[in-house]
C-alpha cells in the first residue's frame, strides 16, 4: 500500500505543478517499484515468516539463578481479575490464584478444596466444613463467615451465580457454612466448583479485587496488565504444601498459531488449545511434552428452531444431521465423533444414546419425502414451496483455533453433495448477529458440563430459563426437557442425574435439536524442562501447585 | 522507442496469459475448487494434485487458477468504479472551480488524510464482512486519487484556448466536458488505472486475509492465505502456492502499468 501513498503524495504536488512532468515521473516510478519490493517482501514474509527454527529463548529466562520460573502463554487474560464478574473467575482459576469451596477431578467428580466435607441435610440444606488451616493469601483465615461473604458477593454481582445457587439463605458458624436453598437443587454441589465460586477475601477494595484478588491458591499477582499479561509469585502461606514454581510470566497470545511458534522460539514454556495439525510438530519431539485429553466441550453448530428459520423443520434439521460425517471432521480437526449434547468425556451415559451417523441416502430420503427438491436445476433444493433454501451459518473462531472454520468449510461440503445451499458467515463477534436471530446456524466450541454436572447446560441452551452470556438463542423449546430439569432439580443421587441426562441428550438427538459435530480435544504443550504440565478435563484449571520446572 | 514497445508488449503478453488463465481457470482446473475429500486432506505437492491439497482436502492448483477469476474480476470491477466516479467528480471540480471545488477537495483531503488501507478495513468493519461491502470501501476510499488528478488536469486545460474557442463556437458545457476535457484526461487516467490493478489486488487479498472480503468456499488468494497461514510449517504449500499467484501478478500487472505509461505520457 505504500505504492498508493507515494502516489498520493503525488497528486497532492500534482494540484500545484504545472509543467515539469519529467522529476514528477521519477517520483512515480520509484512509487511503482517500491510497490513491487513490497509485494516480494510481503512474500518472503508470508513463505519464511514461521521458520525461524528454535532459536535463544525470547523469553526472560530467570532459572539461572536457581529461581524456579516459567512463562505460560494464555488464549485469553481478562480486562480484570475480580473472578465474580462474567467469566473473569476461569482466568483467575487458570492462573492458581483462586479457589472454590470445592473442585473437580479428572473423571469430573467433586472433590474436597476450601471444604474438606459436607453433607446435605435435607432437600434444600447443605452443610459444608471449612478447612482449617487454609488461609487467603494475605494471611487471613478463611472461615465460614469469608466463605459466606464471598459467596454472597458471587451471587449479587453474577447472574449466573444466582442461577447456579438458587440460594435463600447462607448461615456461618465457626468454621461451619450452611447453605439454604430456596428450590431443591441438584446442581449445587457441583456448580459450586464454577470459578464464579472462587474464595476471595471481601474485604479488600474493589480496586484490589480487579488487579489483585486475595484468595487461597497456590499463585499470587504480583503484577496484571489487563488483556497482557500477568506476573505470579508463589504463595508462601499456600495451605497445600510449597507451590512448584517460584513465580510465572503469563502472556495473552490469542492466536493459535502464534502460541506454537512462541513455544518454538523458547518465548515460552507452556500453552494450551493447540490445534491439531500444530500439534504434530510437538508430538515425539524429545524437546516437548505434549498432554491431550478428550474434553467435555462438544463442537457444536446450534440449528435455528425460531419461525424465521426453515430449520424450525424437523425434517430439515434431521437431514441435515445425517449429512454430516462427523468421524470424518474429527480425522480433520482431532477428537472424536459427538454423540450428543455431551461429550463423551463426561460420564453422562452417552454410551446409551443413540445419534446421527453418516448417511447421505437417509439424508436425501428425507428430503426427498419432506418436498425438499431441485425444481430450478441449479443443484440444490428448494423449499417445499418451491422458494429457494439457503441456510446461513454463522462462524466465529473460538480460542484462536481455526477448527471453527475447518469444521464450517466441511459442513458446507457436505450439505452441498445432498443438495442443501448453506452460506458461511465468518464474524468476529457472533452475539452481534445471534441477537438479531439472523441466523439459521452457529457455531460454538461449547463445555455442556461445566461444573461436571449435566443440568447447567440443558438449562441454559435448552429451556428458557437462560443465564447470562450463554443463553437458548435457539427457540428451543421440548416440554420433556423441561420437565428433566425440573427433575433434575430435585434429584441428588449422582447416578440417577447421569440417567436424565442420558435421557435427556437422547430427546435432543430426537428432536435434532442441535447439530453436534465433535468432542474436541484439549491439549497442553510445554518445553521438556516443566514438569507435572497435564491437561486438566476441566478446563479452567491450568496452573496448579503441582506444575514445576527441572 | 522500439525497446519501449518490447517491454509493453512482452508485459501486455504476459498480462494476457494471466488474464487467461482468469477467464478459462474453471475449465483448466483438473478438479472441482470447491469438492472437498477428508481422506485426502494435507497432501504434499504430486502427481494427482500439483500443488497439493488444503485442510480439508480440496485441490490448491484447482484453487488457485478458479480464484484468479474472482480476484481479477474484483479488481477491474472496482478500478471501473473509482476511475469512472473519481474522474467526473475531478473534473467537474476542477473545470468549475469556486465553492464547489473548495468543497469537494476538503472532502477528498478528509479521506486522504487516512492510510487507505486501514480506511477501508474500518469502514468494511461498520458494514460487516462480505463482497459487496467490501466493493463499496475500497471504492469509498480510492476514488480521491483518481479525482484529484483529473481536478488538476481539468483545472489546467479550462484555461486553454481551445476550450475557449469551443465556447465561442457554441458548444455548451455538457459538450465541453466530454468532448474536450474529458479526452485530455483519459490517457492519465488509464496509466494510473493501469498502475492500480497490482495495488487494489494486495488490497483485496489484504481484506479476504483478515477474513473481511470473500467469504468461505469461494477460492480467493488472500483468503487462502489465511487458511494456509495455520499450517505454515506442516503444510507450506498450501500459503506458497497462493502468495506465489498473487505475486507474480502484481508484478506483472505494474510493469505492465509502467511501460504503459511510458508509451501514453504525453510529456515524454
Amino acid at each position: 500500500m505504500r505504492e498508493n501513498e507515494g502516489m498520493m503524495g503525488e497528486m497532492r504536488d500534482r494540484r500545484r505543478e504545472t509543467g515539469d512532468m519529467r522529476s514528477e515521473r521519477n517520483v512515480r516510478n520509484k512509487g511503482n517499484w517500491r510497490g513491487v519490493v513490497l509485494a516480494v517482501a510481503v512474500l518472503l514474509t508470508a513463505v519464511f515468516g514461521g521458520c525461524g527454527g528454535s532459536r535463544e529463548p525470547g523469553g526472560e529466562d530467570r532459572n539461572v539463578g536457581g529461581e524456579r520460573h516459567v512463562n505460560v502463554a494464555f488464549f485469553w487474560i481478562t480486562a480484570d481479575l475480580d473472578p465474580a464478574v462474567d467469566y473473569h473467575g476461569w482466568v483467575t482459576s487458570r492462573l492458581g490464584v483462586g479457589e472454590c469451596l470445592v473442585k473437580l477431578n479428572d473423571r469430573l467428580e467433586v472433590e474436597g478444596c476450601i471444604a474438606d466435607s459436607w453433607e446435605n441435610v435435607d432437600d434444600t440444606t447443605w452443610r459444608f466444613h471449612i478447612r482449617d488451616g487454609v488461609v487467603f493469601s494475605s494471611g487471613v483465615k478463611v472461615t465460614a463467615q469469608s466463605c459466606k461473604d464471598s459467596l454472597e458477593r458471587a451471587v449479587a454481582v453474577n447472574e449466573r451465580g444466582a442461577e447456579y445457587l438458587k440460594i435463600d439463605s447462607l448461615e456461618a458458624e465457626g468454621q461451619t457454612l450452611t447453605v439454604r436453598t430456596m428450590e431443591p437443587n441438584g446442581a449445587l454441589l457441583n456448580n459450586l466448583a464454577e470459578p464464579v465460586f472462587i474464595i476471595v477475601d471481601t474485604s479488600q477494595s474493589d480496586e484490589v479485587m480487579r488487579q489483585n484478588p486475595v484468595c487461597t491458591g497456590p499463585y499470587v499477582v504480583a503484577s496484571f496488565a489487563s488483556e497482557q499479561t500477568v506476573e505470579l509469585v508463589k504463595n508462601d502461606r499456600y495451605w497445600d504444601g510449597q507451590p512448584g514454581l517460584d513465580s510465572a510470566t503469563v502472556t495473552q497470545i490469542v492466536d493459535g498459531d502464534a502460541r506454537a511458534m512462541a513455544l518454538q522460539s523458547g518465548e515460552i514454556d507452556i500453552t494450551n488449545t493447540i490445534d491439531n495439525t500444530s500439534v504434530t510438530l510437538f508430538t515425539g519431539n524429545p524437546d516437548y511434552n505434549v498432554s491431550s485429553i478428550i474434553s467435555p466441550r462438544v463442537n457444536v453448530a446450534y440449528m435455528n428452531h425460531a419461525e424465521t428459520s426453515p430449520l424450525r423443520d424437523i425434517q430439515l434439521r434431521r437431514a441435515v444431521s445425517w449429512a454430516v460425517n462427523r468421524e470424518a471432521y474429527a480425522g480433520l480437526i482431532g477428537g472424536s465423533e459427538a454423540h450428543g449434547v455431551y461429550s463423551d468425556a463426561a460420564p453422562f451415559g452417552n454410551e446409551t444414546v443413540t445419534g446421527f451417523g453418516y448417511d447421505k441416502v437417509q439424508a436425501e430420503a428425507i428430503l426427498d419425502e419432506a418436498g425438499y427438491v431441485d425444481v430450478d436445476g441449479d443443484g440444490y433444493r428448494e423449499n417445499p414451496d418451491g422458494s429457494p433454501l439457503i441456510l446461513r451459518y454463522l462462524q466465529a473462531a473460538d480460542h484462536g483455533s481455526a477448527d471453527s472454520a475447518i469444521l464450517a468449510a466441511a459442513v458446507q461440503s457436505d450439505l452441498r453433495d445432498a443438495g442443501i445451499h448453506m452460506e458461511i458467515l465468518a464474524v468476529e463477534n457472533l452475539s452481534e448477529y445471534q441477537t438479531r436471530g439472523n441466523f439459521d446456524f452457529y457455531t460454538g466450541n461449547d463445555n455442556s458440563a461445566p461444573t461436571g454436572d449435566p443440568q447447567v447446560w440443558l438449562e441454559t441452551m435448552y429451556t428458557g430459563l437462560g443465564t447470562w452470556g450463554k443463553k437458548n438463542l435457539t427457540g428451543f423449546q421440548s416440554d420433556r426437557i423441561d420437565g428433566i430439569v425440573e427433575e433434575m432439580d430435585r434429584t441428588f443421587d449422582m447416578e440417577r442425574r447421569y440417567e436424565l441426562a442420558a435421557e435427556a441428550s437422547q430427546v435432543l438427538n430426537d428432536d435434532a435439536a442441535s447439530l453436534f459435530l465433535t468432542n474436541s480435544y484439549l491439549n497442553m504443550v510445554s518445553s521438556a524442562k516443566v514438569k507435572h504440565a497435564v491437561q486438566p478435563v476441566a478446563d479452567y484449571y491450568f496452573i496448579t501447585k503441582d506444575l514445576t520446572v527441572e | 522507442m522500439r525497446r519501449k514497445w518490447m517491454r509493453f508488449f512482452l508485459f501486455l503478453f504476459l498480462a494476457i496469459l494471466v488474464l487467461s488463465v482468469a477467464v478459462w481457470g474453471n475449465r483448466l482446473a483438473p478438479w472441482d475448487p470447491l469438492e472437498t475429500d477428508f481422506e485426502a486432506k494435507l497432501m504434499p505437492p504430486g502427481r494427482e494434485h500439483w500443488m497439493g491439497t488444503d485442510n480439508v482436502g480440496r485441490d490448491v492448483f484447482s484453487r488457485i487458477l478458479c480464484g484468479a477469476r474472482n480476484s481479477f474480476a474484483l479488481t477491474f470491477l472496482i478500478i471501473a468504479l473509482v476511475s469512472v466516479l473519481g474522474t467526473w467528480i475531478g473534473m467537474v471540480s476542477g473545470y468549475f472551480g469556486g465553492p464547489l471545488d473548495t468543497v469537494l477537495m476538503r472532502v477528498t483531503d478528509i479521506l486522504l488524510a487516512f492510510p487507505d488501507t486501514v480506511f477501508a478495513i474500518a469502514v468494511v468493519g461498520m458494514l460487516g464482512p462480505g463482497l459487496k461491502n467490501t466493493v463499496t470501501a475500497l471504492s469509498f476510499v480510492w476514488w480521491t486519487k483518481y479525482a484529484r488528478m483529473a481536478r488538476g488536469l481539468a483545472g489546467v486545460i479550462r484555461t486553454r484556448d481551445y476550450i475557449v474557442q469551443a465556447r465561442f463556437g457554441g458548444a455548451g458545457t455538457l459538450k465541453i466536458l466530454v468532448c474536450y476535457v474529458l479526452p485530455n484526461i483519459v490517457p492519465q487516467v488509464i496509466i494510473m488505472a493501469a498502475l492500480d490493478v497490482g495495488g487494489m489486488m494486495l488490497a483485496l487479498a489484504g481484506l479476504s486475509f483478515l477474513g473481511l472480503a470473500s467469504q468461505p468456499p469461494a477460492p480467493e488468494w488472500g483468503y487462502m492465505l489465511y487458511e494456509g497461514k495455520s499450517y505454515m510449517q506442516t503444510a507450506p504449500w498450501i500459503m506458497i502456492f497462493a502468495g506465489l499467484a498473487i505475486f507474480v501478478t502484481v508484478v506483472v500487472f505494474n510493469l505492465l502499468g509502467d511501460s504503459l505509461r511510458d508509451i501514453l505520457d504525453p510529456k515524454e
